[in-house]
Order: C-alpha cells, then sequence, then structure tokens
C-alpha cells in the first residue's frame, strides 16, 4: 500500500525540505544579526521534519531522525545551554560574554550569543518534532480504569 | 557571589543530566537527584554567611547593570525560605528512592522533581518580574505532571482541573506583568519601584488586583482554592509532600508577601484583602477538613486552612504578625511534608488511604505512629512542637492590632484542627485491629519522617534568642525593606 499523501504533495516536500532546512540553520546562525535566533530556527528546522512526516509517514522521517536520537539530542541541547551560562564562570560572573566579540556584522561579533542560539536551536527543533511525531503516532485509550498505549492503528481492537 | 546561583544551576543540571544517562536506571537517577539536592543544600548552607553579614546581596548576571540585565537578589526573607525549601527537597528526594520503585517509569520523577526544585529556588533568588513569572511556570508545569503521575483516570481528571486553573493564575499574573511593563518601560522590580511612586494610583490598584488574584489561585486561598484538594490529595505522596509543603507556599505565598510588603507598599489596603482571604480560607479550610473519608484529603483541607494562617498573620502585618507568618510558613512546611510522606509510608504497606480501611496502625507501624503523631500535634498547636509557637503568636499579633474577633476565630480554628486530628489519630493509629501480615516500613522511608519530626520537635524546644536574630531580619526586611533602595546606591 503506498503510504502518506498523493505524488504531488510527496515531489514539492521532496524539493521544499533542504531548503527549509538550510533555511532554519541560517536564523540560527545569524540569529544575533537578524531577526530570529535559536527558537525561531528551531522551530523552522522542525517544521522540515513535521512536513516530511505528514507527506511520506513516520517510516521515512523516523530513518532520518529517530525518536531516540532526538530524544538525547534535546538534551543535549538544553546541557549545552547551560554549558555555556557555565563558561561565563572563568571569568567569574555565570553568563559572562568571555569570547573576543570580533568584527562588527560579521557572523563571529556576538562571543557565546552563537553558541547559545545553536543550544538553543538544537533543543527546540528535537523537542519540537518529539512532541509533535508522539502525539501523531502514539494511541491512547481507556479502558475501565486503565490506560493503554498503541504505537500502530492495526492494534487497536 | 557565584553561590547565589548554584541551587538553579544544580538543579537545572540534574534534570538534564538524569535525562540524558540514568533514564532507563530508577537507582541511579534517584541517587543522582539526591546528590544534586544535597550539594544545593550545601551551597545554600555556604550562602547564609554573606547574606546576614549584608542586608541583601546582588548579582548581574552576565555583568549587565539593573535596568538593562537579569538582576538577582537574596535577602534574609528569600533566605530563609531557600533554606526551608533545600532542607525539606533532598529529605522527599530519599524518600522516593524506595517509595517511587513502585511506578514504572520513576526515573521521569527525578527529571520533574529537578525541575520543580530549579523553578522554586528560581523565585526566591529573582529580582525581576519576568524571571520570576518564568520560574513560577517552570514549576507549574513540572508540578501538573508530576500530579498525573499515577496515570489513574482520576488522578488525570484531577491534573487537568489543576492544570486549568493553574494557567488561569499564571495567565492573570502574566497580564499584570505586561502591563508593569507597558506603563513603565521596565521589568526590573527596583527600577520600578522608583517608576511607580509617579504613577496614577487607578492603573496600579488594578495591576495589584490581578496580581493579587493570580497569587491568591497558587496559593489556593479560600475562594479560588478548589482545584487543591484534589490535586495534593490524588498526587503520588512525595509529590503532594512538595505541592502542599512549600510549592504553594513559595509560588503564592512568599510571592504575596512580597508583592503586599515590599513592592505594592503604597497600598496598605491591599493587607485587608490578603487577611480576608486568609480569614476565610482558613474557617473553610478546617470546616471541610472534619468530615473527609480519606487521609490525603484531609491533610490537604488542612493546608488551606493552615495557609490561611500565614496569609492572616500576613495581612494583620507588625512585627508580630510578619513574624507569626514567617513562623507559620517554616514549621507548617516541615509539619506538613511529614504527614503527606506519613501517609505516603502507609500507603506504602496498606496499599490505600480510605480512613475506613485503616487500622490499628500503632501496633505494626510504631515509629511511622510516632511521626505522624508529631506532624498531627504540631499543626493543631499542641506546645511542644513548632507550630505552637507561630500560633500563639498570630494570635498575639492579632490581639495587639485590636482585632479580638479575629484572635477569637483564630483559637476556634485552631481547636478544630486540633479535632479532626484527633479523630484521625484516634480511627486510624490507635485503634484495634488483628491484621497480622503489615509491619514497620524499611529505612529509606523512616529516616526523612524520623528527621524532619525531630526538627519540628527541637525547633519548638530552642526556639531561642541566638535562632530569633535570624528571624528578625527577615521580619524586618518585610518590615522596612523597600526595592528603591537598591536603586539609590
Amino acid at each position: 500500500m503506498n503510504k502518506g499523501m498523493s505524488e504531488i504533495v510527496k515531489t514539492i516536500s521532496k524539493i521544499a525540505c533542504p531548503f527549509i532546512l538550510v533555511f532554519g540553520i541560517s536564523v540560527i546562525f545569524y540569529g544575533h544579526l537578524t531577526p530570529g535566533g535559536g527558537f525561531p530556527g528551531g522551530v523552522v528546522i522542525s517544521a522540515c521534519f513535521v512536513i516530511l512526516l505528514l507527506a511520506y509517514g513516520k517510516e521515512k522521517v523516523l530513518s532520518k531522525l529517530s525518536l531516540i536520537k532526538s530524544d538525547i539530542l534535546h538534551d543535549i541541547g538544553a546541557i549545552l545551554f547551560l554549558s555555556v551560562a557555565l563558561i561565563g564562570f572563568s571569568g567569574g560572573i555565570f553568563f559572562l560574554n568571555v569570547f573576543n566579540k570580533g568584527t562588527l556584522f560579521s557572523l563571529w561579533s556576538g562571543g557565546n550569543l552563537l553558541f547559545s542560539n545553536i543550544a538553543i536551536g538544537i533543543k527546540v527543533g528535537t523537542s519540537l518534532f518529539l512532541g509533535i511525531s508522539l502525539l501523531s503516532m502514539v494511541r491512547i485509550l481507556y479502558k475501565g480504569d486503565k490506560i493503554e498505549f498503541y504505537e500502530k492503528e492495526e492494534d487497536i481492537k | 557571589m557565584n553561590l547565589i546561583v548554584f541551587p538553579v544551576i544544580l538543579n537545572l543540571f540534574s534534570a538534564f543530566l538524569i535525562a540524558l544517562l540514568w533514564k532507563k536506571s530508577k537507582i541511579y537517577s534517584g541517587i543522582a537527584c539526591l546528590c544534586f539536592s544535597l550539594l544545593s543544600l550545601i551551597s545554600v548552607i555556604l550562602l547564609g554567611k554573606y547574606v546576614f553579614q549584608n542586608q541583601y546581596i546582588l548579582y548581574y548576571v552576565g555583568g549587565w547593570e539593573i535596568p538593562i540585565g537579569i538582576t538577582l537578589m537574596v535577602d534574609a526573607l528569600s533566605y530563609i525560605f531557600l533554606l526551608v525549601l533545600n532542607f525539606i527537597l533532598p529529605l522527599i528526594c530519599w524518600f522516593s528512592l524506595t517509595y517511587m520503585g513502585k511506578y514504572v517509569k520513576s526515573s521521569y520523577f527525578y527529571i520533574l522533581f529537578s525541575l520543580i526544585s530549579t523553578g522554586l529556588n528560581g523565585i526566591l533568588i529573582s529580582m525581576d518580574f519576568f524571571n520570576i513569572y518564568v520560574f513560577l511556570e517552570i514549576s507549574s508545569i513540572a508540578s501538573y505532571i508530576l500530579v498525573a503521575f499515577g496515570l489513574k483516570t482520576e488522578e488525570l481528571e484531577a491534573s487537568l482541573k489543576y492544570t486549568m486553573l493553574g494557567f488561569i493564575g499564571s495567565v492573570l499574573i502574566l497580564v499584570s506583568i505586561g502591563l508593569i511593563l507597558g506603563k513603565t518601560g521596565t521589568l526590573n522590580i527596583a527600577d520600578f519601584m522608583n517608576i511607580a511612586i509617579g504613577m496614577d494610583r487607578i492603573q496600579l490598584w488594578f495591576i495589584l488586583g490581578l496580581f493579587i488574584s493570580g497569587l491568591a489561585l497558587k496559593t489556593a486561598l479560600f475562594p479560588f482554592h478548589f482545584w487543591l484538594p484534589d490535586a495534593h490529595s490524588l498526587a503520588p505522596s512525595p509529590v503532594s509532600a512538595i505541592l502542599s509543603g512549600i510549592f504553594i507556599k513559595i509560588t503564592g505565598f512568599y510571592l504575596l508577601i512580597r508583592i503586599v510588603s515590599n513592592i505594592f507598599i503604597m497600598f496598605s489596603e491591599s493587607k485587608i484583602i490578603v487577611m480576608g482571604l486568609g480569614l476565610s480560607s482558613m474557617i473553610f479550610g478546617a470546616l471541610m477538613a472534619i468530615d473527609q473519608k480519606d487521609i490525603k484529603r484531609t491533610y490537604a483541607y488542612s493546608s488551606i486552612s493552615q495557609i490561611g494562617y500565614c496569609a492572616l498573620a500576613l495581612g494583620i502585618g507588625g512585627y508580630w504578625g510578619y513574624l507569626g507568618a514567617i513562623l507559620h510558613f517554616i514549621f507548617h512546611s516541615l509539619s506538613k511534608s511529614l504527614l503527606f510522606l506519613n501517609s505516603g509510608a502507609i500507603e506504602y504497606k496498606y496499599k490505600t488511604t480510605k480512613i475506613d480501611d485503616l487500622k490499628g496502625i500503632e501496633d505494626k507501624m510504631p515509629y511511622t505512629t510516632m511521626t505522624g503523631f508529631v506532624g498531627m500535634l504540631s499543626i493543631a498547636g499542641i506546645p511542644p512542637f513548632g507550630c505552637f509557637w507561630s500560633k500563639i503568636i498570630i494570635i498575639i499579633s492579632a490581639i495587639k492590632a485590636h482585632y479580638y474577633g479575629i484572635a477569637f476565630i483564630a483559637v476556634v480554628v485552631s481547636i478544630i484542627t486540633l479535632g479532626y486530628f484527633l479523630k484521625l489519630l484516634r480511627n486510624i493509629f490507635y485503634s484495634k485491629d488483628e491484621n497480622p501480615k503489615i509491619n514497620e516500613v524499611n529505612f529509606n522511608l523512616l529516616m526523612p519522617m524520623v528527621l524532619l519530626s525531630i526538627i519540628i520537635f527541637l525547633g519548638g524546644l530552642i526556639f531561642s534568642p541566638n535562632i530569633k536574630i535570624y528571624i528578625d531580619k527577615a521580619v524586618s526586611v518585610m518590615e522596612n525593606f523597600s526595592y528603591a533602595q537598591i536603586m539609590e546606591k
């Protein structure tokens, strides 16, 4: 059986997804110079995976970014953000921007802002994807007082 | 002064470290959570020396000065809250090592537990309206999930009700913070205090009204209390101990103290509102607690009643009122955490908390009975235990402020409290039952309760001038401190 949506949607999303991903990454990386930043960029990245999920079904998207991998990545994102803040202690103050600020308006001009944007991007992108995919994949049924979880539509009787 | 951020960092780090490394292991996740909460207790204890030497300590995150950056502040008042919070949390974590073993995914409990600790510590150290809101939401959202941790139908229902009302409270607070930002252009409390003096009084009243109603929802004062009995009685017992013992007091009562006595000091009328809320919830909680069928529900209604005492003392004001409010916070936090842990220990053995099914616990679990006895008599206000001092000081404060009727009501409510606890003691602890299978709970469940009851007992006995010096500093913060002083320096 052909899974997912029609051929038109699949083709369009196949073409669009790489661009959406690159756009998300650029929003993250230039967050301190242009509108955007870690959070919007992360949302755009997760939107890329959600489009794949809608167009192709879950097998295709889970082969690219499995739930376990995104679960680990979003913990790593949070710890990365905390460690960016902890690096400030080397200058004596929490969150102190200890890196050199580079030249104005270039990519390397914000010190630790770049790293914190990347960390937030990883965290938001993966956890939003995780949330949406869990909501769309898992079915919950009440049987009297008990709750049962199903991962496949066919298992529900 | 980097110590000031450590309670938040350690708990946040613990949450994500457990999520990354020990999600599959029940034992390691619990031990890691316990270690991190002990470390944060140590950092709070080390902080104490600096707080009591100076009047307050400020910390500029990232080195940015007041109107621009995030500012953290700890003074004697928030230090006492920090100390009580970080003292109770490791004990509850220790208790959970055994208790949460019956749940399938108990490592998730420790992740959420660490997030709650992060939020509560964060509220206490921040001096910024929006920061307070963010930490309030971190701890609230973690608590919504923890209430539904058992995944039974009624727990989910309680959690849903709690979530909805919690969000309404948060939104009321958020709207008033938005109005503050719109009217003054700043979120820093010290900066706001300077600008607010010249503002229109009606606008400030509106902001204050939203704030007080949002916080009353979070504190579960009388007209806003109805989510509390379900949420606190159906959650797993360690969670109830966190929620009833410290959570409602920090997300609600601590902020109410700050709002009423430090931030909106130009409105002395707001104290009367807080007093009325406190008085009504004191009476209502005590009356509702009498005829409950479940121990944890009785304790939950008792929490409403006792938080009413705190709010009443805050509303009466003056030296004695503030002293009573702080002391009642300290001892009621300890006693109510003890009682909920105690009900958890009973539930662990009997698999139920219905009063009708529990009989003769004294024969089988003597130490558990002893700790429950201490907790109940303490909250009822029997002399050697902690809450006796706080209650008598609240009554003295009412008499000093010439509220004789309120003093009388406080005494009557205290007697009702003693009444429903004596009923519990007689029915479930000291009654006859021939069920030989049940024996005393193990070391991990028992020791936190024993430690808490020793502290409550000693706290009542050694309430001496040596300790009172520190509490007096917190009282003077409530009486005289205004954030505007910070900007003058």
